[in-house]
């Protein structure tokens, strides 16, 4: 049977066991098409029946959380676990805490989140969980009654070498904060079975900096696989938000020029290059003032205020989408190349559309899809696990320093691959297949389980 | 005795129902049947013109009812009229033609028992002598006539006291005023001075500053007047009246058991005062032993025979009584001081020196004083007080001012009183000048006013004082008369652009009173003001032109009063150019209105807030609605919402960051559902007025005086900590309060959650009072200030009060009515209110062939349609499955605010598979709301709703990707919203 007949037959299967669930259904498409490369490199993945068994999930808890509302009336819903992999770890994923939330919902979560912890090179197995609660429109009070009665079962279904879950949508410090409290108050242990934990409590440092940070560390190296490094080159970057901002931070430091910014209504655009002083000022005034990247101009009278725009016209050898999703398209792809850019570090989630992708790639520039590129943010999970278990609390250098070597490994783990498989410096295929073939590894070792 | 606590004491005695004035003196003297001979009649109504000097009399008096007169010439005649009409007051002469007096007066009584029959002598001695001062049976009194309309005036006074004293007292703390006098001919002299003394003085001391109609009412506090014939009677009275006694006029000899006893009166005398000492009293006799006796019980002493009775009257009346101004004496008699009136009083106090003060507050005169100008209970609480309850005079000084301060105010509630610059009292609340409207605004200012004291009569809300700014109007008339003077109309501004009227409009003057007035005002307050307009139009049940006219504020902090008065009065001239420029005038011709019925009234409103350095405001600015037309989660759109900010309410008004909540449910912030989307919401700057911007130029703009200022000021200035949370970057949440580093949002944790200032519960009283009382819904601007752990009660101010319009209108929006065929859409869970018009495009993702897999992709293609549409400035109507705005791509079409901006309804259908909860509540649902779009969300389990897509298929447009069409209408369709039933419905053309 030829990879694509085996694999089209495991995604029926799948089809017929998990009907009603498209999300889930999608996600294990997407990613068995990704990984058929692998599959013909690995005959044994597919005679020991390996898809199959990567496609169900280990352990799926699904569970009754009563609450009592403000008004006194008894509220329940639905909570979920999906221990998805424990072959390279425990468990690891968020918890999302919104109405949508079903089963089907957090399997196709949990199933790449497998692959994306994977990537990491850090041991951490996949998971999902949540519940259908909606902490939109209720009181803390009402968001800790349930945070603790949804803790009240979970805890027994998770702990710091088994699963570790952290937050999500819907789940921010507020939440994982009432469920760490309640995880202690049952088990009677302080241990890191959460991540996303306040500083004072076992959280870790550099949080808001480690997506902007890892993505400038991953592009670091893909230059150093032509020899070069950021000194002296011209950046784009779009948003302004942490990871822009922490983007254009690193970007300084290692002797880049980063000269844009935007926000929704434009770009601004700094020849001299937005440096460490004006960068200050841009983060009093988005963090702070809260304002509206345009007024930098006024601030900064020589920069160049391009109203509706966004960056990806303007000259530059470096790009780093760090706003939204398909925020580059085709046009803006051909556009960038055309004006010499060779390096795109996504800091933002899929920012590129497909058809920008399909330009990046067949340029053979260095392209760092979001996947790898921006793994920093699930990196410090893995770093503030490991500091729990260390019983120490990292300092800022450290935890970055670490940060930088995690990147590097991510970095290394698809570029190898992509080497590996013919396609030396496609960072889309060596980020894809990298991941899964540490978890089939692991499968395989492991015996089956 | 341990000093009362004032507030205790003072906070009911004003009771806001006028205090229950309009209750006093029901029983008046309307009708009078004169019963006489005919030469005594002729002498009486025709020689001395009675009606003429009645009426007469009456105006100087300021009654507020003038008897109607009948005469009978016989007794016979008189009875056969009492019998038939109905009359208030008999009065009888002594000598009829025909029968007896008494024998006629006992007539009367058998058949109208109740009757008052009062005998009229020309010669009261011949009455003494014949009588011995008790009148026959039958008489209630009896009067020496002296030839003038003063003493029918008296009797008929003395009748109506004597009738209404008893319920009068129990209903208010109204002062008495005994006259023990036995002689006809004395007391019909004594009584017509002292009643028109007292009722000239009575209108003059009715709170300074009281509008003219309710100074007619307050006048019925006159103390009433207690005629005694003997000493036994005077005890009487004397022993049920004590507690409210203001003085007394007495003989000291009166006839007892039809002789004289020499010993009554002073023994009467010198026991009252050992009783109550300090009343006043006035011995009036002409025995020479006279003045020994008032010198032994502390009494003025007047000759009955002197020439200077009406004098002597009135000196006791002012000085004594405390009628006139207080004159502070030292104890040897020289002049310290004199002030007019309560506020005067509060003000002098404190430096009069000690001896002075103790010579009163020895003499009772100060409550002497207080209770002659109807302050009663003030007066009533200081008696009993000596210094010796105190730790020091000073202490008693300080007790003394406070008393009088509370009183003012307690005085002050819920009375609306004519400006009049001479006593003028800064303190008074609400004040009117000038004629005319008051505008709709300045209607509902009004309105709130008095209410607000009869709802809470407590003086506030949850432990915080809830009170309007002190505020002035000035009347729409002065508008009038600006125009006329300045030949300014809608012909001579034809043409000119908005600058070009407002220089116009500066370069005129007031009228020289009204800008005496407003010098006036200028002079005595000192805190910052804000000009409003207050339109006819404006705020009225049907237009609602809110936000159309100007605000201007004005620092009032100028060291010259001249700058002050000159930018106040430029103020109110460019509030009235305002009704002239284009948006109004523009606004105004669209719907069908006059503009020349844009005349106003303006509103001079103090400046809610505090001083922070060089800038001025509140911590909290808001508007509430008594109806929420975007109810969500467990809400009720009875539930009211409110939007508040930090700083001035110019934030919450024009549309700035502000924070939306049910006062019902504080704590269901949807908003606020994440650190980031707080981050995105919250507000980030806020209005204050700048102190230093006292000689702004106003023709720049109403914006002059005002600053913009980010929140660290706000930090620097204490208010932020008030009001702020911290985002913690780090965690990922938000802390309340600023303890921590991290960026600073307005989410006014620690009121809506900690309960730091009670505003949700005083925001649902006041919007629940509101719509019980007004029958409709209303929307109030409001202002709070307070300082944590800083002594003192907070304060809440309610700044306007407007009916809801759009509420007014309930929207038809019966589907039956529709033909079947036109019928687009229905829902039962529609948001928003009224009719939507002239829309003829139709956005529309169909669910059918909706992949949700590709929502990115027809967000996209959304987008685009918008952006064409709203270039050619085409409003539309957006249809689609899941959620718009959703963050997720697999629950709705991911597209941002501003790429459906041109949306003016927007309509949630389920997904073919997946059952999806309404957007409500998030920031995309924020500017729903604000943005006042129409929404109507399906269930797909109501029967009663629909969604017809094979009308949509079948509409002519362009399939603009696949599943996204956009329709094109020939003629609009129409969308209507019932706001209170959440019904909704859309018909094609």
């Amino acid at each position: 049977m030829s990879t694509k007949a085996y694999v089209d037959q495991v995604f029926e299967t799948v089809k017929k066991r998990n009907a009603g669930e498209p999300e889930f259904l999608q996600a294990v498409t997407e990613v068995l098409r990704s990984i058929t490369a692998a599959l013909d490199r690995h005959p044994e993945y597919v005679e020991s029946r390996l898809l199959e068994r990567v496609v169900e999930p280990e352990r799926v808890v699904m569970f009754r959380v009563p609450w009592q509302d403000d008004q006194g009336k008894a509220q329940v819903n639905r909570g979920f676990r999906v221990q998805f992999s424990s072959a390279i770890g425990p468990y690891k994923g968020g918890i999302r805490f919104h109405p949508t939330v079903n089963l089907g919902i957090l399997k196709f979560l949990a199933f790449e989140q497998v692959f994306k912890n994977s990537l990491t090179t850090l041991p951490m197995g996949g998971g999902k969980g949540g519940s259908d609660f909606d902490p939109k429109g209720k009181s803390d009070g009402e968001v800790m009654r349930f945070c603790q009665s949804f803790m009240t079962e979970l805890f027994r279904h998770i702990s710091s070498d088994t699963d570790v879950p952290a937050g999500d949508i819907g789940v921010g410090g507020r939440e994982v904060g009432y469920m760490f409290g309640q995880y202690k108050r049952i088990s009677n242990e302080f241990t890191g079975v959460l991540t996303g934990k306040g500083l004072a409590w076992g959280g870790s440092l550099i949080r808001p900096e480690a997506t902007g940070y890892g993505c400038v560390y991953f592009c670091q190296e893909m230059l150093k696989t032509r020899g070069e490094d950021f000194k002296g080159k011209t950046c784009l970057v779009s948003g302004s938000g942490n990871v822009a901002q922490y983007t254009v931070e690193k970007l300084n430091e290692l002797g880049a020029k980063a000269i844009t910014l935007s926000d929704s209504d434009g770009t601004i655009y700094d020849r001299d290059g937005i440096d460490a002083e004006k960068l200050a000022w841009v983060m009093d005034l988005k963090n702070n003032r809260r304002g509206r990247i345009r007024e930098y101009v006024a601030q900064y009278p020589e920069a160049e205020y391009l109203h509706g725009r966004s960056p990806w016209h303007i000259p530059a050898q470096c790009a780093f989408p760090s706003a939204t999703q398909n925020e580059i398209n085709g046009e803006d792809a051909k556009a960038l190349l055309n004006n010499g850019c060779y390096v795109v570090g996504e800091g933002a989630n899929m920012p590129t559309t497909l058809d920008g992708v399909e330009h990046f790639r067949a340029a053979g520039i260095l392209y760092g899809p979001g996947k790898a590129a921006n793994a920093g943010g699930v990196a410090t999970s893995g770093l503030e696990m490991a500091q729990n278990s260390m019983r120490l609390s990292w300092s800022r250098e450290e935890v970055d320093g670490r940060l930088k070597g995690i990147m590097a490994s991510i970095h290394k783990a698809a570029y190898e691959t992509s080497k590996e498989y013919g396609a030396a410096g496609d960072y889309v295929i060596g980020a894809n297949i990298a991941g899964f073939v540490k978890v089939a590894d692991a499968m395989l070792a492991q015996g089956l389980v | 005795m341990k000093p009362p606590d004032l507030r205790d004491q003072l906070r009911y005695a004003y009771d806001p129902q006028f205090r229950g004035f309009h209750n006093l003196m029901a029983w008046r003297v309307r009708t009078i049947l004169m019963v006489s001979n005919p030469y005594e009649s002729f002498s009486i109504s025709r020689d001395y013109s009675l009606t003429q000097d009645i009426y007469g009399t009456s105006q100087l008096l300021h009654l507020q009812n003038v008897p109607q007169i009948a005469t009978a010439l016989s007794g016979a005649e008189g009875l056969d009229i009492v019998a038939r009409e109905h009359f208030d007051l008999v009065l009888v002469s002594s000598n009829l033609p025909d029968m007896d007096t008494a024998d006629f007066a006992r007539q009367v009584k058998a058949s109208q028992p109740g009757l008052p029959v009062v005998m009229v002598v020309f010669d009261g001695s011949w009455f003494d002598q014949t009588y011995h001062g008790v009148e026959p049976e039958g008489i209630d009194r009896t009067f020496a006539w002296r030839g003038s309309a003063d003493v029918l005036l008296s009797i008929m006074k003395l009748v109506e006291d004597s009738q209404n004293v008893d319920r009068d007292l129990a209903q208010a703390s109204i002062g008495t005023i005994l006259v023990i006098e036995d002689a006809v001919g004395h007391y019909s002299l004594v009584l017509p001075h002292l009643y028109s003394m007292l009722m000239q003085r009575t209108f003059m001391l009715v709170p300074e500053g009281i509008n003219e109609s309710d100074r007619q009412v307050r006048t019925r506090v006159r103390p009433k007047v207690l005629l005694a014939r003997t000493f036994g009677e005077a005890r009487t009275l004397f022993d049920k009246y004590a507690a409210s006694l203001l003085g007394i006029i007495s003989d000291l000899h009166t006839f007892h058991d039809e002789r004289v006893d020499p010993d009554a009166g002073p023994k009467f005398l010198r026991e009252i005062a050992a009783r109550e000492p300090g009343i006043p009293i006035l011995v009036h006799s002409s025995y020479p032993d006279a003045g020994a006796v008032a010198r032994s019980v502390g009494a003025r002493c007047l000759n009955k025979r002197g020439l200077d009775l009406r004098l002597g009257i009135e000196r006791f009346v002012l000085e004594d009584i405390g009628f006139g101004d207080f004159e502070f004496r030292m104890p040897d008699g020289t002049r310290v001081g004199r002030v007019a009136n309560l506020w005067e009083m509060e003000k002098a106090l404190p430096s009069i020196p000690e001896a002075s003060f103790l010579f009163h507050v020895q003499r009772n005169d100060f409550s002497h004083w207080f209770r002659a100008r109807g302050e009663i209970t003030l007066a009533a609480v200081l008696r009993p007080l000596t210094v010796e309850d105190f730790p020091s005079v000073d202490a008693l000084k300080a007790y003394l001012t406070d008393a009088i301060a509370i009183a003012r105010r307690e005085r002050y509630r819920g009375a609306i009183a004519d400006f009049r610059p001479p006593e003028f009292d800064p303190d008074y609340p609400f004040l009117v000048v000038g004629r005319g409207s008051l505008g709709g605004k300045g209607r509902g200012l009004a309105f709130m006013f008095r209410q607000l004291s009869r709802w809470f009569k407590d003086d506030g809300l949850h432990g915080v004082t809830v009170r309007l700014p002190y505020t002035l109007i000035i009347g729409a008339d002065e508008s009038d008369s600006f125009l006329r003077d300045h030949a300014i109309g809608v012909t001579s501004l034809h043409g000119l652009a908005d600058d070009e009227i407002l220089r116009r409009f500066a370069g005129c003057d007031l009228a020289p009173r009204l800008r005496e007035c407003l010098e006036h005002y200028a002079s005595r307050v000192s805190f910052p003001l804000a000009v409003r307009s207050s339109g006819l139009l404006e705020d009225s049940h049907s237009q609602p032109l809110a936000g159309l006219y100007a605000t201007y504020m004005l620092p009032n902090n100028h060291p010259e009063l001249e700058v002050r008065v000159s930018q106040l009065a430029t103020a109110v001239k460019l509030v009235y150019a305002s009704a002239y420029l284009e948006r109004p005038r523009r606004y105004l011709e669209g719907i069908g209105q006059d503009l020349g019925e844009a005349r106003m009234a303006v509103i001079i409103q103090e400046v809610v807030g505090r001083r922070h350095g060089r800038y001025f405001y509140p911590v909290i600015s808001g508007v509430a609605q008594s109806h929420n037309h975007y109810p969500v989660f467990q809400m009720k759109p009875e539930d009211g919402v409110a939007t508040i900010a930090l700083g001035l309410g110019k934030q919450v008004v024009e549309g700035g960051d502000a924070l939306r909540f049910s006062p019902r449910y504080p704590q269901v912030l949807p908003q606020f559902r994440s650190p980031a989307e707080v981050m995105r919401v919250s507000q980030r700057q806020f209005f204050a007025l700048d102190l230093e911007r006292s000689q702004a130029d106003l023709l720049a703009g109403t914006d002059a005086t005002l600053a913009r200022l980010p929140l660290s000021q706000a930090e620097a200035d204490g208010t932020l900590v008030l009001a702020g949370s911290v985002v913690a970057a780090d965690e990922d949440r938000i802390y309340d309060g600023l303890g921590r580093q991290g960026s600073r949002v307005v989410t006014f944790a620690r009121v809506l959650k900690h309960d730091l200032f009670p505003l949700c519960p005083i925001l649902h009283d006041l919007l629940e009072a509101c719509r019980r009382d007004l029958g409709f819904a209303v929307e109030i601007e409001f202002a709070a200030d307070f300082a944590a752990g800083q002594p003192g009660r907070p304060e809440f101010y309610l700044l306007q009060m407007r009916p809801l319009v759009a509420m007014r209108e309930r929207c038809d929006i019966a589907a039956g009515s529709i033909p079947p065929d036109k019928l687009l859409c229905r829902s039962g869970r529609a948001l928003g209110n009224g009719r939507i018009e002239g829309l003829k495009d139709i956005v529309y993702v169909d669910r059918a062939r909706f992949d949700r897999s590709r929502s990115a992709e027809v967000a996209r293609v959304v987008a685009d349609i918008n952006e064409r549409l709203t270039r050619e400035q085409r409003r539309y109507v957006l249809i689609g499955p899941g959620r718009w705005g959703s963050f997720d791509s697999w629950i709705g079409i991911p597209v941002a605010w501003h790429q459906i901006s041109g949306a003016r309804v927007i309509v949630e259908v389920p997904a073919m598979d997946l059952p999806i909860e309404p957007s409500q509540g998030t920031h995309f649902f924020h500017n729903l709301t604000s943005a006042g779009i129409g929404y109507f969300s399906l269930s797909g389990s109501d029967e009663e709703e629909l969604l017809r897509w094979e009308l949509l298929e079948s509409l002519p447009g362009e399939e603009a990707a696949p599943a996204v069409r956009h329709v094109r209408l020939t003629r609009p369709l129409t969308v209507r919203i019932d706001g209170q039933t959440q019904q909704g419905v859309i018909s094609l053309p």
